[in-house]
């Protein structure tokens, strides 16, 4: 079949157009009489000049060279590729969410502040947190907004010496790189042998220039760390705070809750674990809840409700301020306040306990064709080595790459750090056996081609859009913006 | 974004300069972002593609067009003084000569959201109406409004 990969761009024909607008129904001035000459470009815009079918087909094409969650199974670890369900879509799309504007008199939008304050209170219950805020626009600004709680917190009480941030080995990379945005230093900490944090390492970091440590519990490697009473115990007695990332809170809903293990801090992905869209990176959502001593530094403004109905707190001088204009990426509040409300409690609970079964039974599967760095029962996502494909010439990118021909996404690569060859697989609940059954007899294939074909591994992928791109070239010579084949200005 | 090709020389494009905010050093990084707004940039992509050159340009013109109607029959009014004097494009700010809060509260009671209180984020601009009007406007809405804001 004829692929046309050319750009909207290379597509242009002068004088060609997809867009209709109404007649002007008032008296249209000449645009040089309505400003001078000076603010008027003197170039057009460089823009694509395309039919409406044209646009139309060209997107489509672009749509199905992506693979996404409609697509096919995506067991991208800690990065929680469940489907998103499209009675949330229908949610967000109605009119009275979708076409309001923050500016708008609450009195006006007491539909959705009566939304967002629900939110706030669910979310603290799956937490275990006093308040929820919803304005971080993802993961790693609640992460950032967490912090600068944690800091804000520490400095009130006149505490300017706590400068450290402890995270360990096994961190998401965005741990690390918020607590430098911060303006932390970070202190890693190694994980036990049996991937949790080694108790004697956190000890010997923690001093009075420890603000506080940012866990992710289960962790990277997919295990509960069992020792987090005693890990909190040891963080608050230094007179630090604990900053959970709720990255893996798939793993844990209805189950276990962050403020019961003693954490202070936390971030949920909404477009992660409450079934948001990825959507291309985004937009998502990165609620940020605390415990009671900490609600006066949370971002702004809260929801209150008061006698006359829901209103915003703009009045609270120990905030860190503003996180994101407005309120947040609202309409994706809207879909996983959705999703919470078709799930229930008990559903929720179901979430977890499939997504945790889910993962252990590709463990049980595929455990003698893979290496199991820790074998021992799994959370929501199972961490395998490619070390032994690995010394049969065959790496676990070569793995990856050969997955995308038997129509899967790969699963997240060398990642964590501390396993070599990573491979971390996190399927969700929403995949059926089925589906799992197949994803493993690829996985068991692609083990035999290493040993007896590994070039036809390392060639891979055969049946992609592009084969095995060059990343080095593109870091070398970065080519960012479309540039024109005629050479014209843009 | 970057762009790149592909073993056979043919055209692709990669996420490029990544790996050494997060994965390399990453407790020195200067900047912590995972997910992104892709999806707005997305929207966005496919309206330029559709206005294209001439399409844009003639939405500017709407606006404006719209707007300097909008801006003289609310002067018309008697209700309203100019602030500034340099050119508008799509919006455009007035100086009510009663209290503007009121004034939307009269609004919505007819089911129209005035313009914004400018007062609210700058003190020197007390009463004064922040009014945005676009191409999705209709001459007879505006010439509502402005009946609306004389009664």
């Amino acid at each position: 079949m004829h692929q046309d990969i050319s750009l909207i761009f290379e597509k242009s024909i002068p004088g060609r157009e997809a867009f209709s607008l109404p007649e002007c129904d008032v008296p249209l001035k000449d645009i040089n009489e309505l400003y001078p000459a000076e603010l008027l470009r003197e170039k057009p815009a460089n823009l694509p000049e395309v039919s409406e079918v044209d646009v139309i087909r060209h997107f489509t094409a672009l749509s199905k060279r992506n693979h996404g969650v409609d697509s096919g199974f995506y067991p991208l670890g800690s990065c929680t590729m469940k489907y998103n369900p499209k009675i949330n879509e229908d949610a967000a799309a109605l009119p009275g969410f979708e076409k309001i504007h923050p500016y708008q008199d609450p009195k006006s939008i007491q539909g959705a502040l009566e939304l967002m304050y629900n939110m706030d209170g669910m979310l603290s219950e799956i937490t275990g947190m006093d308040r929820v805020v919803l304005q971080p626009a993802a993961g790693a600004h609640g992460e950032l907004a967490g912090l600068m709680i944690i800091k804000a917190y520490h400095e009130h009480r006149q505490d300017f010496k706590r400068k450290k941030i402890v995270i360990p080995d096994t961190a998401h990379g965005t741990n690390p790189a918020s607590a430098a945005v911060a303006g932390f230093d970070v202190l890693e900490v190694k994980s036990a042998a049996d991937g949790g944090v080694d108790l004697e390492s956190l000890k010997n970091a923690m001093s009075d220039e420890v603000a506080g440590l940012m866990l992710t519990n289960p962790n990277t490697l997919g295990l509960f760390d069992r020792n987090i009473g005693l890990i909190a115990d040891i963080v608050h007695q230094a007179g630090g705070l604990l900053y959970y990332d709720g990255a893996n809170a798939n793993a844990i809903l209805g189950i276990s809750r962050p403020g019961d293990m003693g954490f202070d801090v936390v971030h949920l992905n909404l477009h992660k674990t409450f079934s948001t869209p990825h959507g291309g990176g985004g937009p998502g959502s990165g609620p940020v809840g605390v415990k009671k001593q900490l609600i006066d530094f949370l971002p702004g403004p809260l929801v209150e409700k008061g006698k006359d109905g829901f209103y915003l707190n703009h009045e609270r001088p120990l905030s860190i301020g503003r996180m994101k204009s407005f309120y947040g990426n609202f309409g994706i509040v809207v879909r996983a306040y959705a999703y919470i409300l078709t799930m229930g409690a008990k559903g929720l609970r179901e979430v977890s306990e499939t997504a945790v079964l889910n993962a252990n039974y590709i463990m049980a599967k595929l455990k003698d064709y893979y290496n199991l760095p820790y074998d021992t029962a799994c959370m929501h996502e199972v961490v395998f080595s490619g070390q032994r494909q690995k010394e049969l010439g065959v790496s676990t990118l070569d793995i990856a790459k050969r997955l995308l021909d038997f129509g899967y996404h790969p699963p997240t690569i060398y990642f964590p750090l501390i396993v070599k060859e990573c491979m971390m697989i996190e399927p969700t609940e929403t995949e059926s056996k089925e589906t799992l059954d197949e994803f493993i007899a690829a996985m068991v294939q692609i083990a035999g081609e290493a040993e007896n074909d590994p070039g036809l591994v390392r060639g891979a992928p055969y049946s992609t859009a592009v084969a095995r791109l060059d990343e080095a070239k593109a870091a070398r010579n970065p080519v960012l913006s479309y540039v024109p084949l005629c050479g014209c200005d843009i | 974004m970057g762009e790149t090709t592909d073993k056979n020389g043919k055209r692709g494009f990669v996420l490029t300069l990544q790996t050494r905010e997060q994965h390399i050093r990453r407790e020195k990084a200067t900047s912590n972002i995972c997910s992104n707004q892709a999806l707005n940039a997305l929207n966005a992509t496919i309206y330029l593609s559709v206005m294209g050159k001439e399409g844009l340009k003639k939405v500017a013109l709407l606006c404006a067009g719209k707007a300097a109607y909008a801006r003289k029959k609310l002067m018309e009014t008697g209700c309203f003084k100019p602030v500034f004097n340099a050119p508008v494009f799509k919006e455009f700010i007035l100086e009510y000569k009663g209290n503007v809060g009121g004034l939307n509260e009269k609004l919505m009671k007819e089911k129209i959201i005035g313009g914004l209180e400018a007062g609210l984020f700058y003190k020197e601009l007390e009463n004064t109406w922040l009014v945005a009007v676009t191409e999705k406007r209709s001459r007879k809405e505006i010439d509502i409004l402005a009946g609306k804001v004389g009664l």
